[in-house]
């Protein structure tokens, strides 16, 4: 009966993997996305079990929602828009949301009615001094993030390194909660007219789901042959 | 941790296809318009959405269009050679009246002129402020800085009413309301008037019109990705609908 229950687990956490997958496939075309990643050494404990080697139990949902955020770059791509600006480096932007300063690689920004630089969602995006305003005119900025207008220099952009990357958390919207660092970007660059987009990698993806739907088709295999087995076994008994 | 089901699973993609859809409508649009004087391509915005907007968690439930962004960038200014077409090289709109008297803003400068006279858009919405050219008026044309010159019988020049064009703080904010015009909103901010040539106005250039700034090829990129994406979103939910149809097979026994 004990196989009944690791075979239930392994399903469980498959159906696990398979939302973390698919919530990446969904975000493959999203700027600034950053994969959850898989615990391939998990899985393959999975599969370990799945042979009949439970010296190792499973536990229940392996461990996906704690699975480190994968903050690799994404590839960059131009737009040719002012107000596109892509980071390469381990930097992110800082944004003023309601509920506090929050981290993004979404450089998808623009302006509000003042003039102010906002993300897509009318958030301020942080300089050095706080929220940015921008005076009519030619806007360039330079990779180490100084915004001018028509040549005057206006402003520098707030560019904050994550101090504990095992502590991200996903907030929506392209944004991330993390202790974080504004002292030193380190080797951060700035890059007008460009975007960053999802380092979703959809070929890696897609085998992943496949991979993952196999293993759960497996395990619920093994679950209709252990039931045949306890069903035959109990008519057996029935018999003598 | 939450337990996951299946149905969770289906929503997901089933939001990857929603999103595709969306960004493949915009394009589509972009692509229609490629003719289209004066014509800003816009762009689908994807972001991601947590489980429960309320209480945050680290599960992303998917995608979805953040909004979509209306993209001013220059078109090509292509001499047409007729007196009637205005391009605008630089950031300002025409100003038209509406049917109901509101002012709205465009930058398709394909004008023309009512029986009366009246300097109008195709569409028949009149310039703002008002602009006539008498019908005695043998030719007429606009200078550069705006004002409209009129030829009478006599042959002299004289000054009939001086276009002016209008610049936003935030022109991507502006509200579309078809046919290639557009209102004042929050989010553009109010319009500040200017002369055509004006610092920040742009400048303008008769016998010539704008043309869309769409690019074909990179439409066609993104098109590709998003019918790609959409037939992957398509793939999940059947994957999704393949687990679920092999659970019920164990309660089904």
């Amino acid at each position: 009966m004990r196989g009944i229950y690791t075979s239930t687990s392994l399903m469980l956490s498959a159906l696990d993997y398979q939302a973390l997958v698919t919530k990446n496939m969904a975000n493959a075309n999203t700027t600034g996305y950053k994969a959850d990643r898989l615990r391939l050494t998990d899985f393959e404990h999975m599969l370990l079990d799945l042979n009949g080697n439970d010296t190792d139990p499973l536990g229940l949902g392996v461990a996906a929602e704690n699975a480190p955020i994968d903050l690799s770059q994404g590839p960059i791509k131009q737009t040719e828009r002012d107000l596109d600006l892509a980071l390469t480096g381990r930097a992110f932007f800082l944004v003023q949301t309601p509920q506090g300063v929050r981290l993004t690689r979404d450089g998808s920004f623009g302006l509000d009615a003042n003039r102010q630089l906002v993300t897509s969602e009318g958030y301020p995006v942080l300089g050095q001094n706080g929220p940015v305003t921008l005076p009519a005119g030619e806007i360039s900025i330079t990779e180490d993030g100084r915004i001018s207008v028509n040549g005057n220099a206006v402003a520098q952009l707030s560019l904050a390194v994550i101090t504990d990357e095992g502590n991200v958390r996903r907030v929506g919207e392209n944004l991330f909660d993390a202790p974080y660092s504004a002292a030193n970007p380190g080797d951060a660059q700035v890059h007008q007219g460009y975007l960053e987009g999802s380092n979703v990698d959809i070929a890696a993806e897609t085998s992943k789901m496949m991979a993952v739907f196999r293993t759960y088709e497996a395990a619920q295999r093994v679950i209709l042959m252990q039931a045949q087995t306890v069903d035959s076994a109990a008519a057996d008994v029935g018999r003598v | 941790m939450d337990v996951i089901s299946a149905m969770q699973v289906l929503r997901v993609g089933a939001s990857a296809m929603a999103a595709q859809e969306r960004a493949v409508d915009v394009i589509s649009n972009n692509i229609a318009n490629v003719n289209t004087a004066a014509f800003g391509r816009s762009r689908v915005e994807f972001k991601e959405v947590l489980q429960a907007q309320t209480e945050p968690s680290s599960d992303t439930a998917g995608v979805e269009v953040g909004g979509i962004r209306h993209i001013w960038k220059q078109g090509v200014v292509r001499s047409t050679g007729r007196n009637l077409d205005l391009a605008i090289q630089g950031d300002g709109f025409f100003q038209v009246r509406l049917p109901d008297g509101r002012t709205a803003y465009t930058r398709d400068g394909t004008f023309q002129r009512s029986a009366d006279g009246a300097l109008s858009t195709a569409d028949g919405y009149l310039l703002v402020p008002p602009l006539t050219v008498p019908e005695k008026a043998s030719d007429f044309h606009f200078n550069p800085d705006g004002s409209l010159m009129v030829r009478d019988d006599a042959g002299n020049w004289t000054v009939a009413g001086t276009l002016q064009l209008a610049v936003f703080n935030n022109p991507e904010g502006l509200e579309h309301i078809g046919h290639g015009v557009y209102l004042a909103s929050t989010d553009s901010g109010n319009a500040t008037v200017l002369a055509p040539g004006q610092p920040g106005s742009g400048q303008l250039v008769a016998g010539a019109l704008e043309d869309s700034s769409v690019e074909l090829s990179q439409e066609m990129v993104d098109l590709i990705a998003a019918q790609r994406l959409y037939s992957l979103g398509v793939k999940v939910v059947q994957t999704a609908d393949d687990m679920q149809a092999l659970a019920n097979q164990l309660a089904g026994r």
